[in-house]
């Protein structure tokens, strides 16, 4: 189901591409896709929500399309390591979230060099200037570590399953459930700190 | 489940993370619980909330192509590229089936009969005919390589190759007769059963062939890692050279040092209540012509009160007084009839330029066989048409333990070397079991100390002089990267009896510094823990311990 919501937003040239399964384009791709055609096919399927990930992940959006293009290059390498009788989704996600995270982890390091100040701040001014909820909750999802954010990202925004936030971030279902409930415990104590849920008394 | 068990399961239920078990009791007591089941609902619509924003959902223009480039560019790609970490030691050239692109062994490839490309049986069964481009062959070929064991076996397998080739001609001139179907089949099992043992023989030949590729990688691997450790060492020897002489040329080819010596020979005065006198301090005993202080107007008996307002009770006082000054400074001094001057002295501008432009080292040579060093003057001047009768040097002098002052002058030099760098020394500067390591404010000017320390500490452990306690007083007019690199060489060097020694010394080297040392000299530490000298190695492990106290930054 949640694989239909996606998709939803796919725009498809083609009507016969809806009907190519993953399997097949990636097959396609390790056949014998000069053009980049399959390849692209699966670019303009998981494209759109990669990049609404990368970008919720990173909070710039220049950044999250370069991550965009980092991710696909890599997805194309690692398409030969990829078994096909597993999902592709969240594998994209998994190369995806890999980027990102290297990402953040450069900018950490460049922020060392050259301190800037920080995105969460920034966004907390903003929402106090213009008082609106919806700043807040994205500042409160902002202030948490990338790792958390990411989960939280995978299971809510783009409805994964618990199975395939497990393979997206390359563990085991398990330890996916505990470090979604990690994050879910750190972002309710955000929330609580910015007055949007109340705050528990006499518990 | 009441309200307090429940209320720190809440914030997973957005996310539907909770586990079955505790998913039945949170929601039994949300339905009864208001404040529970409104708490839940605040946290929904934060989530909610998050769900809302919606971010650029569209691909933009440009990306596409950008990515097809760098695929094209070969950044990508759907072969394989597994990252080897280290290069494998043997060399082995690895099939892919044309069909299916995947790692093909060679035992279980069959060759296109018509371009000998190698696919999988099954592969080509599957795809009917070669799937090599342009080529539309139906057959397939396997090669008969020969077999390593021994003469009976390859005997069956020819014999096992005739009836599979008779098999085969048989299948295709017959149609798929029942006889041909059952010598089809045992000639799959004798061709199967040589293909295994062709394996194994192939498998032992290869594991010793890796063993013997990587012993020989290793050796050749640890003989490297030792010519770039050598050769980093090498230069950076050379790069502390280049420095101390970018140094001297900054210098405008003038020696000039930041210390000042006032020329003056003292004795220390003590107060001698039975004889009536109170005053204690320095008395100016001996001054040297054209000094410092005798241009500033200093005599013979006079009490040094004070340099450049700092009060000079002691030796080390002008020292440290000294270090500070700038070109001007004053000297208060007690005269003996108790009047106290105040004297302007002017530090010396460095060489006098009619003597002597250029650098002036003094080398320490190998050592006689009875054991006494000795030293040998160089100096980097221009020194062609000009003579010089007479060298005053006073320096300090490592003689027995303690770092002392003897007065060297007046000596006449010995003959000058033809097209030589300088002069040798006459016998009489020979200095039994010391070196020359000061600077001196006499006429002539030795080396900026710096350098000539440095100078001294790396010969001295190059040619393998015995490092000996009193040295390490040298360490403290050595810029402590020179240093360290050269302890760092004497460390490394398998055949430099004084291992144990040079380790202790980067240690006290760099107890009394606020920088950290260097990484590369901890590694030489950590690299001496497992030498083969015992001694070494418990020096090494001790010192990283000290080393290891020592400030991050």
């Amino acid at each position: 189901m949640s694989q239909a919501t996606i998709r939803v937003g796919v725009k498809s040239s083609d009507p016969a591409d809806e009907v190519r399964s993953d399997r097949d384009l990636v097959a396609a791709c390790l056949a014998n896709d000069l053009d980049h055609a399959a390849f692209r096919r699966l670019y303009e399927r998981y494209g759109p929500e990669i990049l609404r990930y990368l970008e919720r992940l990173l909070g710039d959006r220049d950044v999250a399309e370069d991550a965009l293009q980092d991710s696909f290059v890599r997805l194309h390498r690692g398409l030969k390591r990829y078994d096909p009788e597993r999902p592709l989704r969240p594998y994209v996600f998994r190369i995806a979230h890999n980027v990102a995270i290297e990402a953040l982890r450069r900018r950490a390091r460049r922020a060392k060099l050259d301190p800037a100040p920080l995105e969460a701040i920034d966004t907390v001014d903003q929402a106090v200037e213009r008082n609106e909820r919806a700043a807040l909750v994205r500042a409160a999802l902002a202030a948490l570590p990338a790792e958390h954010r990411s989960v939280i990202v995978l299971r809510h925004t783009h409805a994964l399953k618990l199975r395939e936030v497990a393979d997206a971030l390359d563990c085991t279902p398990r330890t996916a459930r505990n470090r979604l409930r990690a994050a879910s415990t750190l972002l309710e104590r955000e929330l609580r700190r910015r007055g949007i849920v109340p705050e528990q008394e006499g518990l | 489940m009441n309200c307090t068990e429940t209320r720190p399961l809440l914030a997973h239920r957005p996310l539907d993370a909770l586990g079955d078990d505790e998913l039945g009791g949170v929601d039994a007591h949300l339905s009864e619980c208001k404040a529970c089941a409104s708490y839940l609902a605040s946290l929904d619509a934060a989530y909610v909330e998050l769900e809302g924003e919606s971010m650029g959902s569209e691909l933009p223009a440009g990306l596409w192509s950008g990515i097809a480039q760098r695929l094209d560019d070969g950044e990508g790609g759907t072969r394989d590229v597994e990252e080897v970490a280290e290069p494998s030691p043997a060399l082995t050239i690895a099939l892919v089936c044309t069909y299916c692109h995947d790692v093909l062994t060679r035992p279980e490839a069959r060759y296109c009969a018509g371009c000998l490309a190698p696919h999988h049986a099954d592969c080509f069964r599957a795809h009917g005919t070669c799937a090599a481009p342009g080529c539309e062959e139906t057959h397939v070929v396997q090669p008969t390589l020969a077999i390593v064991a021994g003469g009976a076996s390859s005997q069956r397998w020819r014999r096992g190759r005739r009836v599979w080739l008779a098999a085969a001609l048989s299948f295709v001139g017959l149609g798929s007769g029942v006889a041909a179907a059952w010598k089809a089949r045992s000639a799959r099992m004798a061709s199967e059963a040589a293909e295994a043992r062709y394996l194994e023989s192939r498998q032992k030949q290869d594991s010793i062939s890796r063993d013997l590729n990587a012993q020989s990688a290793r050796q050749r691997a640890r003989q490297a890692a030792e010519r770039r450790r050598r050769m980093a060492l090498q230069r950076r020897l050379e790069q502390a050279e280049d420095e101390s002489s970018a140094l001297l040329k900054a210098a405008n080819g003038k020696i000039t040092s930041r210390r000042v010596y006032l020329g003056v020979r003292v004795v220390v005065v003590s107060s001698r209540p039975d004889q009536g006198t109170s005053e204690r301090g320095l008395r100016v005993a001996e001054m040297r012509p054209g000094s410092v202080a005798e241009r500033a107007g200093v005599r013979v008996g006079d009490r040094l009160l004070a340099v450049d307002g700092k009060p000079v009770p002691n030796l080390a006082s002008i020292g440290a007084a000294l270090r500070g000054v700038g070109e001007t400074f004053t000297i208060h001094v007690r005269s003996e009839n108790n009047a106290l001057r105040i004297l302007l002295a002017g530090a010396p501008p460095g060489v006098d330029e009619g003597l002597l432009q250029g650098a002036v080292h003094a080398r320490p040579r190998q050592p006689f066989k009875d054991g006494r060093s000795w030293l040998a003057v160089y100096s980097d001047a221009d020194l062609s048409g000009r003579t010089f009768e007479t060298l005053s040097v006073e320096a300090d002098v490592h003689n027995g333990n303690a770092l002392r002052t003897r007065h060297l002058s007046y000596l006449t030099l010995g003959r000058r070397r033809p097209r030589a760098e300088g002069w040798d020394l006459p016998p009489e500067w020979r200095v039994d079991g010391g070196w020359i390591a000061n600077d001196t404010d006499s006429g002539l000017w030795l080396k900026p100390v710096q350098t000539d320390a440095q100078a001294l500490l790396r010969a001295a452990l190059r040619l393998n002089v015995d490092v000996d306690r009193r040295h390490r007083n040298l360490l403290h007019h050595v810029n402590p990267l020179v240093a360290t690199a050269a302890l760092e060489a004497a460390i490394a060097a398998r055949e430099f009896a004084g291992r144990e020694l040079a380790i202790g010394m980067l240690c006290d080297l760099w107890e009394g510094q606020e920088q950290a040392p260097p990484q590369h000299a901890l590694r030489a530490v950590v690299r001496a823990q497992a030498d083969e000298d015992p001694s070494v190695s418990t020096a090494a492990k001790r010192a990283l311990e000290r080393l290891r106290k020592l400030p991050k930054k």
